[in-house]
């Protein structure tokens, strides 16, 4: 059985020629179902927040982490369980994700909701990346949905683990307002 | 019944209800899919993945203090302890590793690693590790694993092929689950009914994707280029090392490596990088695996090239 697998993947092989792409991108959850996913029978209702820029600055300094946006996306349920909608910019890539926090402050759960690469000094350089500031990214990028399965070198989860860092600094300081 | 009707419900019936999540774990992506009878079965099917990846995380971590791997590499030699099954299970994997490949691969690595500054010092490790080598680490019975010397584990090769099998065996446990996919950031297994496409990321151009044809039932792992390059105490280098090696390349050859199992395929993508040709050739055939180097201009099989370091880096781009 698995050798004919491998005889099927070596054909392929031998034909291929690499295919080159400005991005790879991939969608796994909406805001709601990861509410739904990390808050099960939780009713949660959505709060539109703004951070001060004391506050920016008293995260920032709390976390060693760059607050991206000012804007907040914060979920609340009638138990206090609390889910954030946070967006990191990895090595080279984008990440949305949620982060639920219990009522007692803890991290309950992550998942991540969408992710989109794209390559070069340009994720870097804010005056690239405004280019899109108000429009539909995927139409502006050369998007594929259509790669899955891929093997490579890893990618590091480490810009989340910092991302959720920044989340509980700014838990602290909003939790009254919300 | 129409015939259009009849087809259009056969298609349901095939199709089944997928579901796809991801989320930080191992240090990197796990992306699991699975199709189910229902959205249930498929939901309760990543679930049991997902459990199955925390699980293995717990207890073979090297940044966790409390993992088995941490109090064993904090543990006084000729002391035996007790570890998780599964741990148990990865070591006995490892020897037989590194058995066949004449030490290419060995978890005792970690002190190395450690001293190269790629692992962060652990508490109470109070030494230039010494020269260890897997022959140190006992499997007793009952779970239970004795040093011989002092030595700093490391799983980092194995624990995540490892981690992607349990997951898929436990999705696959779920009543009419029948197709799972689990990708831990690269690191992949496929167990469908239909083929499915997969593609190699070029690891000396991460834009770059190579089609690799199609898979139903095995797994695929890679490593090398220039994304395993980290910082060290040396500046910018590969942690993939040569037994009894006391620098960290600057960059090696990627490798994919086909085989039966995740935990196989993750593991000997080291020996293919490291070993000489012939040796890292008879230790593939030893675990049904194949594997692909992949230079800076594509992919090539291991049997027509030689295999190991690039002997002019500079021609690689670094």
């Amino acid at each position: 059985m698995h050798r004919k697998n491998l005889n099927l993947i070596l054909a392929g092989l031998a034909l291929s020629s690499p295919v080159a792409l400005v991005a790879y991108a991939e969608t796994y959850m909406n805001e709601d179902q990861a509410g739904t996913s990390l808050f099960p029978g939780v009713q949660l209702k959505l709060n539109l927040l703004e951070l001060t820029p004391d506050e920016v600055k008293a995260i920032e300094k709390k976390s060693d982490e760059r607050v991206l946006s000012p804007k907040l996306r914060v979920y609340r349920g009638t138990k206090g369980e609390t889910l954030f909608i946070d967006r990191v910019i990895g090595k080279h890539e984008f990440i949305t994700y949620a982060a639920a926090i219990n009522p007692d402050g803890k991290v309950k759960g992550i998942e991540i909701m969408d992710y989109k690469e794209t390559f070069g000094k340009q994720v870097r350089n804010k005056d690239w990346r405004d280019q899109f500031a108000g429009k539909d990214e995927s139409s502006t990028l050369r998007v594929t949905k259509d790669i899955k399965n891929i093997s490579g070198a890893t990618l590091s989860s480490v810009h989340i683990t910092n991302g959720v860092r920044r989340i509980l600094q700014t838990y602290e300081i909003i939790k009254s307002r919300i | 019944m129409a015939s259009g009707e009849f087809f259009k419900l056969m298609k349901s019936l095939k199709a089944g209800f997928n579901r796809k999540r991801a989320k930080p774990l191992l240090g990197t992506f796990v992306v699991v899919s699975a199709k189910g009878p229902d959205e249930g079965a498929a939901d309760q099917a990543i679930e049991k993945a997902f459990e199955a990846v925390a699980k293995v995380q717990r207890h073979m971590s090297t940044h966790d203090p409390e993992s088995d791997i941490s109090r064993l590499s904090r543990m006084k030699p000729f002391i035996p302890i007790s570890v998780d099954p599964w741990t148990h299970e990865v070591l006995t994997l490892s020897r037989r590793i590194s058995l066949a490949s004449e030490g290419f691969f060995d978890v005792t690595v970690g002190g190395k690693l450690e001293d190269l500054g790629f692992l962060s010092r652990g508490k109470g490790s109070a030494r230039p590790w010494g020269e260890a080598t897997y022959a140190d680490v006992d499997l007793l019975p009952g779970s239970r694993v004795l040093l011989r010397r002092p030595c700093r584990l490391d799983l980092g090769g194995i624990a995540k092929g490892f981690a992607v099998d349990k997951a898929v065996e436990a999705a696959l446990g779920v009543p009419g689950v029948r197709d799972v996919v689990v990708n831990a950031g690269g690191d992949l297994r496929l167990k469908t009914s239909k083929p499915q496409a997969i593609w190699f990321r070029d690891p000396f151009r991460p834009d770059h994707f190579w089609p690799g044809g199609f898979m139903k039932d095995g797994a695929l792992a890679s490593s090398g280029g220039t994304e395993s390059v980290r910082d060290s105490s040396q500046g910018l280098r590969t942690p993939i090392l040569r037994p009894g090696q006391n620098r960290a390349p600057k960059l090696v050859f990627g490798v994919s490596v086909f085989a039966p199992a995740c935990v196989l395929a993750d593991a000997l993508t080291k020996v293919a990088l490291l070993a000489p040709a012939s040796l890292a050739q008879k230790t593939l055939d030893v675990f049904q695996a194949k594997a692909w180097i992949a230079k800076k201009d594509g992919f090539m099989e291991i049997s027509k090239s030689p295999v190991g370091f690039p002997n002019r880096l500079g021609k690689l781009g670094l």
